[in-house]
């Protein structure tokens, strides 16, 4: 079974997602209330990863966002 | 597995995080090394936000000769994929047109380092890779678990059009 675990790293927020045989199945938002210290810094991806462990209620969430071709 | 992640910025050789405006909190951090424990060994690419948009893109888009990426958000920036690969105008920024503020309530960007200008004068390309398989496709790593020499394609010097913006040209 391919997987990828992604975290795309914004200002205000991290978006993550676990793409498993080409399906997204778990979507997680970690928002940010301000900038982080450099002290939380890891902490805070950890707890987005966290975010993407595998559960029962994973299933295939397709990609909502993308503009139709 | 692989596991990857994209941030409004630049990295460094290394796979640092360079100064900029977006997360402060995170310059610095070698995100390998921050997050390896959780990864089991397996491998881990980090690469600034409008190159993995390029690679998803033209990814979707079926790998095309030509693709421009235009990414809008707190600024607006494009990447160009030319010939099946992700253009690098910009050393650790992997194919940023420019920055453009849209956001008047953003702050100025700190001044640029001696490493980030001496960066932007490199050019290279990156690699785009067919969508078939999720756990091979090849993201243009910074830098891969275990390797401590960034995955990096052969550079070419040369000066790339102009570099007059601020060094937080990830930023999407």
């Amino acid at each position: 079974m391919s997987a990828v675990v992604v975290l795309d790293i914004g200002g205000s927020g991290i978006r993550a997602a676990r793409v498993q045989n080409g399906a997204i199945v778990r979507r997680a938002r970690l928002e940010l209330s301000g900038a982080i210290a450099p002290a939380q810094a890891t902490e805070t991806l950890r707890a987005a990863l966290g975010a993407l462990e595998p559960s029962a209620a994973d299933g295939a969430l397709g990609v909502p966002s993308r503009v139709p071709r | 597995m692989v596991h990857s992640g994209s941030l409004p910025g630049f990295l460094d050789d290394a796979g640092r995080v360079l100064p900029g405006i977006y997360i402060p909190g995170f310059v610095g951090m070698d995100f390998v090394d921050a997050l390896g424990p959780l990864m089991d060994g397996r491998p881990m690419s980090v690469v600034p936000d409008i190159a993995a948009a390029a690679v998803a893109e033209a990814a979707a888009a079926g790998i095309p000769d030509r693709l421009l990426c235009v990414c809008l958000g707190t600024g607006a920036n494009a990447a160009l994929v030319a010939d099946g690969t992700v253009v690098d105008l910009a050393g650790g920024c992997l194919g940023d047109a420019g920055h453009v503020v849209v956001d008047p309530r953003v702050p100025s960007a700190p001044a640029e380092d001696e490493d980030v200008s001496r960066r932007r004068a490199r050019v290279g390309h990156w690699p785009v890779t067919a969508p078939s398989s999720a756990s091979t496709t090849r993201l243009p790593s910074a830098k891969r678990l275990g390797k401590r020499t960034p995955v990096r394609p052969s550079w070419s010097t040369g000066r790339a059009g102009h570099w007059d913006a601020p060094s937080h040209r990830g930023r999407r």
